[in-house]
């Protein structure tokens, strides 16, 4: 019985088109995505899987596109092995299939397993297209590894075949059950939204093995097993079928099985005919109660009234009703649940950053509901306009509706008005749901106003053009299945691709410049622009609807011939004109636009950039090493008009010719929409470039300017914002929150940062490779500092203006400040020699003050963000005195951090001042019960022992650059941290570095460089930097380190050049080192090196003397790692932490009762050791010295030896 | 009042040719438009409801141009299409007041009368909460008609209503669609014979999209006085005498063949003369 319906279920499906149509569908993604991946398409926004030196078929991008094509195969899973038995009752074949005299177990399993086989084949297009997509001869070779046959058959048996598996028997059991094909939509929504979840949960850092459990889709337990995969793990390694993977795969296919299970118990062949008779009673019941017809009555006529009124009435009328049908829809309330049980999963990480959340304010909020609830909101447009059309169609009842005298625009805007309603519903949900949220997270400041405008003047416009658009498609399509492709297909290529092909934002539909809101800036300067592209949308959109009106099917005529000839015959003279005049708008905004965008302001497509960047590379690099003169007095008045987004930059700057040869020619960096009202240097001076266009001028001297000579160079000049432009505007010029720095100020030299970066690109244009970072002996990189390399050692002073309601800000000691007309001017001046490297700010601010020794420590923040002042002036505090005490005192008057709006998300260290990004934590939630870090407070700390590593010692640009300022910051932080924090505290500090340094490393696009050498990689600079540090502090002392740093500093503070280097920084500790130690060197700083150490077996047995004696098996494993992330095992001969833990004296927590550092030098290694109390953990390394993938099993719980006899 | 079509043709782009130059005059009264399955009958209503479109002809209704000025002709039209659906679970009387309004009833309180008096007329007030989708097929016919007789139309198109019902809901249909004024055009069309005789005043013949006769029913059975035939044969035999005869239709009686023949003169001596009825101008039309 089985096998004949299990075979008739395979003969069915194979001779149905639609099997091979998914079998083509998936082929083409696969091989698609394959080619992206190497190489062969450019400008798309869509990428699975891993790029940069992780090849495009690599086995984890082979296992990564495979999952994720399964995931977007729900749909054909869904339709393919959801549909068998759902196929009967659609068909009303039921009935008769019903009354053969078949099994119920072969029919249903028959029926299952035949579409699962089937779909499995057709599965067979994933691995297939991306095997023949891997081998296509024009591929960057460069990007294609060895193909092996079981890259691509491991995720064909562990994920295509289970998740075909699992997630077929849950659709077949939903359809077969329900009898409902919609059923199964909701089904995959379900399924998404664990997916969902479980890839959020993944985030935080609690929780993995939950979130890998949860995943139906196996995607979770991947990402979770590659965190730490280098780029050469990636390109060799399998994944490893065992561990999360394998119980993930396990779970779900045991849960898949239950659902079969439960559908054999609960299916059944004669239910449908109870069902039948019961109806059948009723009816019965129903009829008998009637009587003769009552022709006493006589029928009551009123004749109709049609007017405006009417129209009115009949709209509500429509509306009313089709808004209740979508509201009483239990897909909808399913969709809308889901939306909401997804938001509350995935809040727990609000605004995270380092494991450490920031409290739910409004933006965030919305911004996370959004996300979160867009692709829902899409659903729902698109499957309800699909429903709203074909409703009366749907139900047989639309000849009677259609011969309703109502007009056509009336029943199309009257269901367009029933969904838009329904989108202010959701919108309403949402804003409740984030004031649950807000509540939930302890934050009450609903700011309903910035609710209001960003849910219904921001994200409902946007819904009201899709909207728009699906009954466009709907009413023209006329096929709703096929309709809801193009809605769906449009939206993926429109949100996807779109951008990436034609880049500006008049030919991406419904796409704007984009209105970023700030506590600080609001929604500021964007508003103008954001409604000019909403108009231009919305015009467009009527358009389509007024089209969608001609074409709408009134009646039973649908061929497309009729269609037309009734088209022509709809348009009337008011149609007519109501189209020309859409016409006319939407052309006439789209001109505006495209006037402000590319006309006012300059709009550069990703080709013209390329252009411009070969033009500027092939032209002008041989000045690259040219000399130029460098500034060594700076004076700058900088008057800011906040309100009218303007900047007027005055500058006088002295120079100095500090080279030993004569100077003729030097490129003068300005950005060339600047408007120069002069320019001027007091040798005579000639600009030989005439392109308008080149952000530089070049400028030749005569007579040339002699070895040692100064000269004086003034400016004077304008940044104005005119009209608005295609991407967003100006972010750092803005009404309150204005934050500009040195690069916006006229610099010298060839900048290497414009040239091309893409290898790829590089290659095509024949560009040389583009060269990493100076080495770390090249004489001529010495003598530039990285921060710049127009000067030395400054004076600076500056004057700045701006509006009466702001304070103007930057580096110096205020030495006058005063009103002019409606302005505020403040002159500052700088007592002490500085780097060229500075700041303006302009903000209306709330100021909390303190004072350390006599010094202002104080943070200037927008009113509202008071949250973590305390954290950062003790954080300031705690480094100065660290710093001073440490170090060499304190060089500037004060300090002070200033807020800026989120628009960039940083903080960086100028001269005596620390702009702080609003996004970056000034919310962040920092709960003491916790221990969570304390961002706020460590990132103060780091920015103020900036002023000693980089305001006071600052490094050449060469390989190892960061190594004097930002590893001497964060090891400078990391000290002032161990004065604050607990020892819980601190591991849980070090266990994060790691985790992000392990993480970081894996993703590395180019190569991971050594501490000694690395080119400014962020993880070495932050992450590593703290490892490496820690280690060095806990070998060599405290004491020693800053003894070391206090002779380096006497030795190299404020040098001119040639600069010091990360060598020179080595040098100093060695000298602090003893001998024994030297070696540490090597591991930490001059090489990769990863160590793999665990504890396999510890026991303890009480002796006689009532002493403990514990006994350890130790494996220790140490590997060297090249840049990028082969591994190769070296001899383990290192002094390795040994330690016991037993009881506290409360007996609540665990206390350290020995620590001492053994020689290691073998893979495995027993220890004995004896101790007083009895032991309850016990292991190595349990404080983070060495880098080590998995910490877990470094310590272990000891257990009692017994004796056998 | 008159409906008067001209001229009307209509293929179907899988090249049926559904109406072939019809025309056609409806007087005020109950109209019977006859025809077998396929004749064009539903095609040439649901032009007239306007939910079609035709290549060729005109239709007028009292200076109304049916095919152009179609808002106008919904406003004074009542139709029951052949098959109808309903909303689901949606109650008879909330259907009603729903169309009600759709219909140009706005105020409120008439609307509530006008559905009730429809409801009570049609014997469906008890059953007015329940929902529609749990009616019988007569039930479903009764409140069909219902609607369509909302608002006062003056034109009044029922489309096959009485095909599936069993006697007495036809019978109960029919008492209801007799009470229909008698001031306004209802057009019923139907391939049972019944139906017309019972109900209309006038009526019309159509197969294969063409009009074969019209006229009033009692007339078109007088015009065959005379000429009618029958006779019990042999089941058997019946091949030879359609071959020899004109027979116009047989039925199975008591395991014998009644066969009608239509004839000038007696056919032969066995047959004898009976009066002729609606049915036997059907199809003698037909055939």
């Amino acid at each position: 019985m089985f096998l004949q319906i299990f075979n008739f279920e395979l003969k069915y499906r194979l001779k149905r088109p639609a099997t091979y149509i998914y079998w083509a569908i998936l082929f083409f993604l696969a091989f698609l995505s394959i080619n992206i991946l190497g190489g062969a398409i450019d400008g798309l926004n869509i990428q699975m899987g891993y790029s940069g030196n992780v090849m495009a078929n690599a086995p984890i991008n082979i296992y990564v596109v495979t999952t994720y094509l399964t995931i977007f195969g729900i749909l054909i899973i869904s339709a393919m092995v959801g549909n068998p038995v759902y196929r009967d009752f659609e068909h009303e074949t039921h009935g008769l299939f019903f009354t053969y005299p078949i099994t119920k177990s072969g029919y249903l399993f028959g029926r299952y397993f035949g579409s699962a086989v089937i779909c499995i084949l057709v599965f067979t297009a994933v691995s297939l297209g991306l095997y023949i997509g891997s081998i296509m001869p024009w591929l960057d070779p460069e990007k294609i590894g060895a193909n092996k046959f079981i890259y691509y058959i491991q995720p064909f048996f562990s994920n295509i075949i289970p998740n075909i598996l699992v997630f077929g028997a849950i659709f077949f059991s939903l359809a077969s059950l329900t009898r409902k094909i919609l059923a199964n939509y909701v089904g995959a929504v379900f399924l998404f939204v664990i997916y969902g979840a479980a890839s959020s949960l993944l985030l935080g850092f609690e929780n993995k093995a939950l979130a890998a459990m949860l995943d139906p889709m196996g995607m979770t337990p991947i990402y979770e097993i590659i965190k730490y995969w280098t780029p050469a793990e990636k390109n060799a390694l399998t994944i490893p079928l065992d561990g999360l993977l394998f119980a993930n795969r396990v779970v779900w296919l045991l849960l898949g099985g239950l659902t079969l299970f439960f559908t054999y118990k609960r299916f059944s062949f004669g239910q449908f005919a109870k069902e039948i008779n019961l109806k059948r009673l009723k009816k019965a019941v129903s009829n008998s109660t009637e009587n003769e017809p009552n022709s006493n009555i006589a029928f009551h006529f009123t004749n109709p009234i049609f007017n405006k009124q009417t129209n009115l009435k009949n709209w509500l009328q429509i509306t009313k009703i089709e808004f209740l049908n979508i509201l009483k829809n239990r897909y909808f309330i399913a969709i809308l649940f889901a939306g909401i049980a997804f938001l509350f999963s995935t809040n727990v990480n609000i605004g995270s950053l380092y494991d450490t959340n920031t409290y739910p304010v409004t933006y965030q909020v919305i911004e996370l509901l959004n996300s979160q609830f867009f692709m829902f909101i899409l659903i729902i447009i698109t499957f309800f306009t699909g429903e709203l059309i074909w409703r009366e169609r749907g139900s047989k009842l639309n000849e009677i509706f259609d011969a309703l005298p109502l007009k056509n625009s009336l029943i199309i805007t009257s269901k367009f008005s029933a969904l838009i309603f329904i989108e202010f519903f959701i919108m309403f949900v949402i804003l409740v749901t984030g004031i649950l949220i807000q509540i939930s997270g302890g934050y009450y400041k609903f700011e309903l106003d910035v609710y209001f405008k960003s849910l219904f003047l921001i994200l409902l416009p946007n819904y009201i053009l899709y909207t728009m658009l699906a009954f466009f498609v709907h009413i023209l399509v006329n096929n709703k299945f096929f309709a809801h492709a193009v809605v769906i297909i449009f939206f993926l290529f429109n949100f996807m691709m779109a951008p990436g092909l034609f880049e500006h934002n008049l030919f991406i539909f419904g796409a704007d410049s984009s209105i970023p809101y700030s506590d600080m800036n609001g929604f500021g300067h964007q508003v103008f622009s954001y409604s000019m592209f909403k108009l231009y949308w919305f015009a467009f959109a009527i358009i389509l609807m007024l089209l969608a009106n001609l074409f709408f099917v009134r009646g039973t005529d649908t061929n497309m011939k009729t269609r037309l000839a009734i088209a022509k015959k709809r348009i009337n003279k008011p149609i007519a004109i109501s189209i020309a005049s859409t016409l006319i708008v939407f052309i006439f905004i789209g001109a505006y636009i495209y006037y402000n965008t590319n006309v006012l302001n300059v709009f550069t497509s990703r080709d013209e950039q390329i252009e411009q960047q070969y033009n500027y590379e092939i032209n002008y690099k041989k000045y690259l090493d040219k000399a130029h003169p460098r500034i060594t007095d700076v004076y700058i008045e900088t008057h800011i008009f906040p309100h009218q987004q303007k900047l007027h930059l005055i500058g006088n700057y002295k120079l100095k010719n500090k080279t030993n040869r004569d100077i003729d020619t030097i490129m003068l960096n300005i950005n060339h929409t600047y408007k120069i009202n002069s320019l001027n240097f007091s040798s005579p001076f000639e600009i030989i470039n005439k392109y308008t266009k080149d952000n530089f001028k070049l400028i030749v001297f005569n007579p040339s300017i002699s070895a040692g000579d100064s000269l004086l160079f003034d400016y004077d000049m304008l940044v104005e914002s005119i009209g608005f432009s295609a991407l967003g505007g100006n972010s750092r010029i803005l009404t309150n929150g204005t934050f500009i720095d040195s690069h916006m100020f006229p610099g010298f030299g060839y900048e290497k940062e414009n040239e091309i970066s893409d290898r790829k690109k590089r290659n095509e244009l024949e560009l040389p490779p583009i060269e990493g970072m100076p080495e770390i002996n090249d004489s001529a990189a010495l003598m530039n500092n990285y921060v710049n390399s127009d000067a030395d050692w400054i004076h600076y002073e500056a004057v700045v203006s701006t509006s009466s309601d702001q304070i103007g800000i930057t580096s110096g000691d205020l030495v006058r400040e005063w009103k002019e007309g409606d302005r505020n001017y403040y002159h500052y001046k700088m007592d002490q020699k500085v780097l060229n490297f500075f700041a303006f700010i302009s903000a209306r601010y709330e100021v909390k003050k303190d004072k350390w020794n006599d010094i202002p420590v104080e943070v200037y923040y927008q009113k509202g963000h008071e949250y973590n002042l305390d954290y950062m002036l003790k954080g300031m505090k705690m480094s100065l005195d660290y710093c001073s005490k440490n170090f060499s005192p304190y060089q500037f008057n004060q300090l002070r951090i200033f807020e800026f709006p989120r628009f960039s998300s940083f903080v960086q260290a100028f001269p005596n001042m620390i702009p702080f990004s609003e996004g970056f934590g000034f919310i962040a939630k920092i709960e003491t019960d916790v221990e969570a870090y304390n961002y706020p407070f460590f990132i103060a700390a780091h920015e103020t022992a900036h002023q000693w590593w980089a305001h006071q010692v600052i490094s050449a640009g060469v390989k190892g650059v960061t190594i004097p300022t930002e590893m001497l910051a964060q090891y400078s932080a990391l000290m002032v941290a161990k004065q604050d924090l607990s020892k819980p505290e601190m591991l849980k500090l070090l266990n994060f570095f790691l985790y992000e340094y392990l993480q970081s490393r894996s993703t590395e696009k180019d190569k991971e460089s050594t501490m000694m050498l690395n080119e400014n990689q962020i993880y070495l600079n932050y992450y590593k930097s703290i490892l490496v540090m820690n280690t060095l502090e806990n070998f060599i002392g405290e004491d020693s380190i800053n003894s070391a740093l206090a002779c380096y500093i006497k030795h190299v503070g404020y040098q001119e050049p040639p600069y010091t280097t990360s060598a020179e920084l080595i040098d100093h500790f060695k000298q602090v080192t003893p001998d024994s130690l030297l070696y540490l060197y090597n591991d930490l700083f001059e090489k990769i090196t990863l160590y793999s150490n665990r504890t396999d077996k510890a026991e303890y047995k009480k002796l006689d003397n009532g002493k403990y004696e514990v006994n350890l098996s130790i494996e220790a494993k140490k590997f060297y790692a090249d840049s990028i992330g082969n591994e190769e095992q070296t001899p383990v001969d290192e002094w390795i932490d040994v330690v016991v833990f037993a009881e506290d004296a409360e007996g609540k927590a665990v206390e350290e009762i020995y620590c001492k550092k053994h020689k290691i030098n073998h893979e495995k290694t027993n220890i004995r050791i004896i101790v007083a109390r009895k032991p309850i953990r016990a292991g190595v390394d349990p404080y983070y010295l060495y880098i080590d993938k998995i910490m877990v099993d470094n310590v272990i719980n000891v257990r009692e030896k017994k004796n056998i006899e | 009042m008159e409906l008067i079509i001209n001229n009307l043709s209509k293929t179907y782009t899988n090249g049926v040719q559904a109406l072939k130059d019809l025309s056609l005059e409806i007087p005020k009264g109950m109209f019977g438009l006859l025809g077998p399955n396929g004749a064009g009958k539903s095609t040439l209503m649901r032009t007239i409801a306007t939910l079609q479109e035709v290549d060729n002809g005109a239709i007028d209704f009292n200076g109304i141009n049916v095919l152009t000025q179609k808002q106008e002709v919904r406003k004074i039209l009542g139709y029951l299409p052949q098959q109808f659906g309903v909303y689901p679970k949606i109650s008879a009387q909330t259907l009603l007041d729903h169309f009600a309004a759709l219909k140009g009833i706005s105020n409120k309180k008439e609307r509530k009368e006008v559905v009730e008096s429809l409801l009570h007329k049609t014997n469906l007030y008890e059953s007015r909460s329940k929902n529609i989708g749990g009616f019988s097929g007569g039930m479903k016919q009764r409140f069909g008609i219902a609607q369509a007789l909302i608002g006062n139309p003056q034109l009044i198109i029922v489309d096959e209503p009485t095909s599936g019902l069993d006697p007495t809901e036809r019978n109960r249909f029919h008492d209801l669609l007799s009470e229909i004024g008698e001031n306004i055009i209802v057009i019923l069309s139907t391939h049972i014979v019944e139906d017309v005789s019972d109900l209309c005043s006038n009526m019309a013949i159509i197969n294969r999209g063409e009009l074969k006769l019209a006229g009033k029913p009692s007339q078109l059975i007088d015009n065959l006085n005379g000429k009618i035939w029958e006779k019990r044969i042999e089941k058997s035999s019946i091949h030879d005498y359609k071959t020899k005869h004109n027979v116009i239709s047989s039925r199975l009686f008591a395991g014998k063949t009644l066969v009608r023949v239509l004839a000038d003169e007696i056919p032969d001596s066995e047959f004898a003369s009976v009066a002729p009825n609606l049915e036997d101008v059907y199809f003698s039309t037909i055939n």
